[in-house]
């Protein structure tokens, strides 16, 4: 592959990566060299399974994907929502075995890093394992935000703070406009992630909308009244941690 | 597979216009009692200012297949004892 095709698959990680603190060309080369061609994967189909040992890790390039469990009686739980240039699973590197699957919310474009790849990075580019070690820690502060909301937010809270977490996750890898953004998810996508009936979350969009603070119509939302969005979620954005700092 | 509406009473009646496809009435009970229990869990004290709340279940025809309704009193209901307590 040539470099410059190679280096449009990682623009959403270096973007992403390069939020909390720069990179050097070298390793950014060594990002793209790491990950192998990129493929479609169906909206619906599991990107990684549960009780699986991958030997990569997979990036997601493009659409949607989502980390979830699911019980006995066939509910799901999403825990975590993956964007443009999330490194869906790079815990399995260390894992070994998924303890949650990833599904494809949306048709996706991935590209897959052998573990060995990865191994060989934390050795020679210590500095981008580190920022790597990073993002997985920041995943790790999204559930954390995620099982405060779950158990104490109200209902119109959480929805509103899923809302100010991916306008901001997307605008990190320059996937919104002004205050705008695509979102094409259905409300039981969005109720699995709420852990909420589809009903109830239908009545939360009809609700936030209903005051003016959000357009939503189709997969598309529009933030009218940023601060009151944030206020409605007591969303503080640290555990995303948005600024550039050495690690 | 069906089409349930989920319409709510609280004082007002919100319609549900769009509806959910759903197995079966069981999946339509089990959604109404979910429905009901997220909404009352965030209510709080202001529950008895309006006392009752409904989830309503209608299918395509408008006909109410299963409802199900909380309320809120400052009495219990008739007929409950505190258990040990008859003599």
């Amino acid at each position: 592959m040539t470099k410059p095709g190679g280096v449009s698959k990682i623009t959403t990680l270096v973007d992403k990566l390069s939020l909390r603190d720069r990179l050097n060309p070298e390793e950014i080369e060594a990002l793209s060299a790491v990950l192998d061609a990129p493929k479609t994967v169906s909206a619906g189909s599991d990107i990684v399974r549960e009780h699986t040992r991958p030997l990569h890790s997979t990036l997601l390039i493009s659409g949607f994907s989502a980390r979830y469990s699911t019980l006995e009686d066939g509910s799901r739980q999403i825990t975590e929502i993956n964007v443009s240039g999330d490194f869906i699973d790079l815990h399995s590197l260390l894992m070994k075995q998924m303890d949650h699957g990833v599904v494809a919310l949306t048709d996706c474009v991935i590209a897959e890093a052998p573990h060995s790849g990865l191994i060989d990075i934390t050795e020679r580019h210590p500095h981008l394992g580190r920022l790597l070690w990073l993002d997985t820690i920041i995943d790790a502060a999204i559930h954390r935000q995620w099982l405060v909301a779950m158990g104490r937010r109200s209902g119109l809270g959480h929805l509103a703070h899923l809302v100010c977490e991916l306008y901001l996750r997307l605008q990190a890898v320059g996937q919104t406009g002004d205050l705008t953004f695509d979102l094409p998810l259905t409300q039981t996508t969005l109720g699995d992630a709420l852990g909420l009936s589809t009903v109830h979350v239908s009545r939360l969009i009809s609700e936030l909308r209903a005051e003016g603070v959000v357009a939503w119509s189709g997969g598309r939302i529009d933030i009218l009244d940023w601060r009151r969005l944030a206020e409605i979620a007591e969303f503080d954005p640290t555990y995303l941690r948005l600024q550039c700092e050495p690690v | 597979m069906p089409r349930y509406f989920f319409h709510t009473q609280n004082g007002d009646c919100i319609r549900d216009d769009q509806g959910e496809e759903l197995r079966s009435v069981d999946a339509a009970r089990e959604e109404a009692v979910a429905v009901l229990g997220e909404i009352l869990r965030y209510r709080g004290a202001s529950f008895w200012t309006t006392r009752a709340f409904s989830v309503i279940v209608t299918d395509t025809e408008g006909q109410t297949v299963v409802s199900v309704t909380a309320s809120a009193s400052d009495q219990a209901p008739e007929g409950w004892t505190l258990t040990g307590d008859a003599g």
